[in-house]
Parts: C-alpha cells; structure tokens; sequence
C-alpha cells in the first residue's frame, strides 16, 4: 500500500528552481533513504514534506488525500533533526513530552507515554536531565523519542548522525535500523552518507542538482549503476572509471587504455553497441579487481604499484595502468611494494560500461 | 628540507618587570575611572547623613555624626515625595511591561521573517530613536490633550515604552537571532502555533534579552524628568519633579533635604543594576559576537 505520493515536485527561490519535477512513492512502513551530495535538494525535499518549506509546485499526498496545504502537525509526521533541536530549556521528559502537552493530553498519560518511549531508546534515567547535560548518541536518542512519542504516520530523518562520531554513528545506525524493523513506521531518510543508505534503506533514491539520477533498492544502485555519478557515489573506496575505446583484436573484445594499454576480455563477451567511435568509460569497483586470479576472474590488466593504504585486513592498492589510475582492495599479506609491477584479475561480469557523452549505462 | 629558524630565549627578567608594571598601570587607571564615576554618587549620599552646615565644610569631615533629620524633613516637609515614588513606580513598571512585551514581539518578526516591508521599517526605527525627545514633546502636547491622556499614568507608560521600543527591538532581535530557527520548526513539528513557538521555546531562551531590555526602560522611566514634567501636573507626578522641586524651592535650596531625596531615588535602580548587571552587560555587547 502506497503510504506517501510526491508527485512532480518543484521547489523554487525566487526564479531560482533547486527541486526540478520530481516523482517518488514511498510504501506503508517502508524506509526510504534519499542520498545526494550537498546542494542536491534531498533536505529540501524533506522539509517540503515535513510542512517546513512550501511546496512551490506538484503534489503531495498521504494516503491518497492532498496534504500540500496542512501544517506538519496536521500531516502527522515527525522530524529528527540534524542538530536535535532538542530545547535547551526543558528536561528530556519535557522534551519529549512537549507535543502530548501542546495537544492538551493528560499530565499521567503523557507521563506513562514519555516512559514507555524512553524505555524503548534506554534513556528512561535521563528523564530529568537538560540537553547541555547529555553526550552526542543520547541527544540523539531523546531527539528520536520525541519523534517516536506522538505515533506519527512518517518519520523524517535529516541527516540525524551527521553530528556524530565514526563509533556512535555506526551504533545509532543500527539503532534506528531495529526500531524500525519494530514499529514498522514509513521513513524518509536523508543523508551524504552513501554507507548509511547503504545499510538502513529498503529503497534508495540518489539524487543530483534536484533530479534523481536513480531510484532503486541498495543492491540496484551498488550492482547496477544508472549512470556515471551513482556508480561513482555509491561505494567506498568510489568505482573505478576509466576512458577506453572498444574494439576487437584477434576475434576478442578489447578495451584500450588512454595511454595505449590494453585489457583482453573473453572471447564471447558481447559489448553492447557502441556509439562516439567505441570510446566508452569503463568502471569496475575496488573489491572486484584481485591480485590473484580465481576461477571467475577471466580478464586482467597490468600497471605499476603507485601507492599503498593499508586498511587493517585489507590494503587499497592504487596502481598506475597504461595511463589509467586504478584502486583495487586487496588482501593485506605484506606481499605489495610501490614501484612494484602488479596484475590485476577481474570478472568481466563485473565491469559496467558508460556512454562517454551522456555518462548513462550502456548495458 | 629548509632549515628552521631556531629559537631564541628571551630575557625573563625583563619581560617580569614589564608585565608588572603593566598590572600597576592598569590598576591606577581602573582607580581612576572607579573615583571618577562613584565620587559624585558617594558625595551625595554621605551629604545627605550630614548636618547642613558640614555639608559644604571644607575641608570636609570625613568622621561625622551622621543625621536623619534630612529624610524626616522629606517625610514631613514634601509630602508628595513618597507618594510620587508611587506613581514612579506605576510608570516605570507598565513602561517596562509595554515595552518588553512590543520589543519581543517585534523582536521575534524582525528575527524570523524578512522582507522589503521590514528591512525598510528597520531604518525607520533607528532614525526614530535618534530624535532628541524635545523635538517629539511638544507636538505631542495637543495630542496627549485631544486623547484626554494629560496628568494620566497612561501617558508616560505610553511615552516612555515607545522610547524605548526601537533600541528594545534591536537587543530582542539581536537574542532571538541567536536560536537555531531549528528549534522553531522542532515546535512546529510538535504542534505549536506560532504564539505557543515564541513563548514556550523562544522567551525562555531569550530571557537575558528580556532582562536586560527590562532594566533600560525601568531605570529610563524612574530617572525621566522632561516629559513628566511636560506631561503631568499633580495626579501622575513622579519623584523625579519633587526632586527638582526642593531645589527651586522659594526658601532657598535645602541640600540636606534635596540630597536624601536623591539618595531614596537613587537606592532603587542601583539594587536592580547592581543585582542585574550580568544581563546589562549581555545586553550591551548584544550581537558584538557571533554566537
């Protein structure tokens, strides 16, 4: 059932047009994730919906009603803050209650709603401390309860774990995940943060200068990129893509480097049909490039060690190729040198080919 | 790789001496400034304990047998001295309301919306505020006359708020600028009216601002003599013109009364300065930092 419409949305400043036309449907209790560099227009999509910015042009719609004109209270959402908001003045149960009490609910209601949530976020000893009294994750917490108290039908995330550190972040992370594997409540989320999306979304949408560049589940934007700047978004370390013009040599397709190198694929592999004189970009992501060849890994390209980034278990490998820098994400055994001649194995399954005019998937 | 330029050590003892001589220096300004500006202050205040004739004495009697007969004149003598601290009190406490409640109002709007219209008004009050009152009084005169508003406490409620409102404005915007609009929108996701919004989350966090606009106009409108004296006649006189009249008085100035009658003036705002000072300075250097 599908929870939330947004259908062709437009947001303008002025004569100055940042949101251009955008159509999306979010599903009962799914957890929606719009990612995007900065200036790409997904908070401001989100405040659209939460009722914080007008909506300049389009239609959104809740359950089938147009909500466009409702206040956010009225349109039954929540809204965890990038920086909390939480008021500085008020104790976290006043905090938290403070939208039972603005809607007149009864002083021991409100009491045993505010405990209930704080129970669920294991903030239940904070209750009758202040904000300034808190570290980072529990603001954090209380910033969610609070969202959590008034039982909306959508809960809006702007870029919620932003303020935190590498540890904490990944702990809410998985805290926001299991709260909503229980309440099961539609979400929107925003963030820059590729992994986030990565690992919280059900659906991802990926958006650039106010167009979505792709919409699909996290294994659709991981395995098959739309276009040059999601397979370069999506990932870390980021997709290798290199120009090469395609051609055939000896019966195989071949692709060749800027600098003269080439890469033999299999005989057989089909290219798809290539317009711009063959000259295409190819990308094949870090961990898909192996310093040992496996059953799989039928093609290969060689180069020389130029840098080394030793990740613990694994060592980021950056190689210099026939005038193409690649990162390969290796197994760390201390067996890498700089200066050193290295060759690279790969699935051919795994290379994704990219117009090199309009940077759309060829395949 | 250059080489660095090494360190060298500088002379301790010289530098010992220096910063010594800065703290005495210092310290013989500040002296300077405290003399400058209590002296006139404690001269008043000790007088007003005196016998008449010491009070001129020179060279004047440090050690004294301090006297209450000036304050029981000023009971006795100027009977409306004590009432009219009442009125002063009525005047200076509903301008201070008027203008607190007008400035976080306007505050709050010239904080959180913008357009044209505003940024426009925003002149407007600044040059408002740098008329001198005299040029404003007496084309008021009629006014205050047509409205039947001569001799009320209405009137200088009225005249002292709108004083006071322009600079009022400015040090609620300059407060209110300093929350994160977030909290707002956190409010309005909560369900609050923009009312609920501005005095269940902004006047709290402003409160220093309040406090502070507060103490201006109250000490602006116990101390005000012009447009009291313009304005008012018997009914809503204030101290302030009591005062001014023990010192024209036909008999002569008597400075033992006019001196206890400045100190009892004086005791008031000086508590409230000196129990608030804290917000007076947040209110001075309003703004001067970005938060």
């Amino acid at each position: 059932m599908v929870a939330i419409n947004i259908d062709r949305f437009v947001k303008r400043y002025g004569s100055v047009e940042v949101v251009h036309d955008i159509s999306f449907d979010i599903k009962e209790g799914e957890f929606l994730v719009l990612v995007g560099p900065s200036g790409c227009g997904k908070s401001t999509i989100l405040r659209m919906v939460a009722g914080l910015e007008e909506i300049s042009g389009g239609e959104l719609r809740m359950q089938g009603t147009r909500v466009n004109e409702l206040s956010p209270k009225e349109r039954q959402v929540a809204m965890v803050f990038q920086d909390y908001a939480l008021y500085p003045h008020m104790s976290v149960e006043q905090n938290i209650g403070f939208s039972l009490e603005l809607a007149r609910v009864p002083r021991t209601e409100r009491q045993e709603q505010v405990k209930r949530v704080a129970d669920i976020l294991q903030i239940g000893h904070l209750l009758h401390r202040r904000p300034r009294e808190l570290s980072g994750g529990q603001r954090q917490r209380v910033a969610i309860g609070r969202a959590m108290v008034r039982k909306p039908h959508l809960f809006l995330f702007d870029e919620p774990l932003s303020n935190l550190d590498a540890k904490l972040r990944a702990e809410m992370r998985g805290q926001i995940k299991r709260l909503h594997q229980s309440l099961k409540t539609t979400s929107m989320y925003v963030t820059h943060d590729q992994l986030e999306a990565m690992t919280l979304a059900d659906r991802i949408i990926c958006l650039l200068d106010g167009h979505i560049a792709q919409m699909g589940t996290p294994h659709d934007l991981f395995d098959r990129p739309a276009n040059v700047f999601v397979a370069e978004f999506i990932g870390s370390p980021t997709m290798n893509i290199v120009p090469v013009t395609a051609g055939a040599a000896g019966g195989r397709p071949v692709l060749t480097l800027a600098g003269g190198g080439q890469v033999g694929l299999p005989a057989g592999m089909v290219l798809p049909a290539l317009t711009n004189g063959g000259n295409v970009l190819a990308g094949i992501r870090p961990e898909h490039l192996s310093d040992t060849p496996t059953p799989g890994t039928t093609a290969h390209i060689e180069g020389v060690i130029e840098m080394l980034e030793p990740l613990g278990s694994d060592i980021l490998v950056t190689m210099q190729a026939g005038g193409a820098t690649l990162t390969a994400r290796c197994t760390d055994k201390g067996q890498f040198q700089p200066g050193q001649p290295l060759t690279l194995h790969f699935d051919p399954a795994r290379l994704h080919l990219f117009d090199s005019k309009t940077q759309m998937r060829l395949t | 790789m250059t080489e660095a330029t090494p360190i060298v050590l500088p002379n301790m003892a010289a530098r010992r001496v220096a910063g010594i001589a800065r703290a005495i220096v210092r310290t013989a300004l500040f002296a300077l400034i405290i003399v400058w500006s209590a002296f006139p202050i404690l001269y008043i205040v000790v007088s007003s304990f005196k016998q008449q004739k010491e009070i001129f004495k020179y060279p004047p009697d440090i050690i004294f047998t301090p006297t209450f007969e000036h304050y029981a004149a000023l009971a006795t003598k100027w009977t409306g001295f004590f009432p009219t601290m009442g009125n002063s009190l009525i005047v200076a406490v509903g301008a201070t309301i008027l203008a607190c409640v007008a400035s976080i109002l306007s505050g709050f709007v010239y904080s959180r919306y913008a357009n044209r219209f505003l940024a426009g008004s925003v002149l407007y009050l600044i040059a408002i505020r740098l008329l001198p009152p005299i040029v404003v009084t007496l084309p008021l005169f009629p006014v205050v006359d047509a409205l039947k508003l001569s001799d009320t406490h209405l009137v200088l409620i009225i005249l002292y708020a709108t004083f006071w409102v322009s600079l009022c404005t400015m040090i609620m915007k300059t407060f209110i600028d300093k929350i994160p609009r977030t909290l707002d929108e956190a409010a309005v996701v909560d369900g609050a009216t923009t009312m609920q919004t501005l005095v269940r989350v902004i006047m709290p966090l402003a409160l220093q601002g309040i406090a502070a606009c507060a103490i201006f106009v109250f000490v602006f409108a116990w101390n005000e003599y012009l447009f009291a004296l313009i304005f008012t006649t018997q009914h809503a006189k204030t101290a302030p013109l009591i005062i001014s009249e023990v010192m024209d008085a036909v008999s002569g100035t008597n400075w033992g009364v006019l001196f206890a009658g400045v100190t009892v003036q004086l005791l008031p705002v000086t508590l409230l300065v000196m129990l608030a000072q804290r917000f007076l300075i947040a209110g001075l250097t309003a703004g001067s930092v970005k938060g």
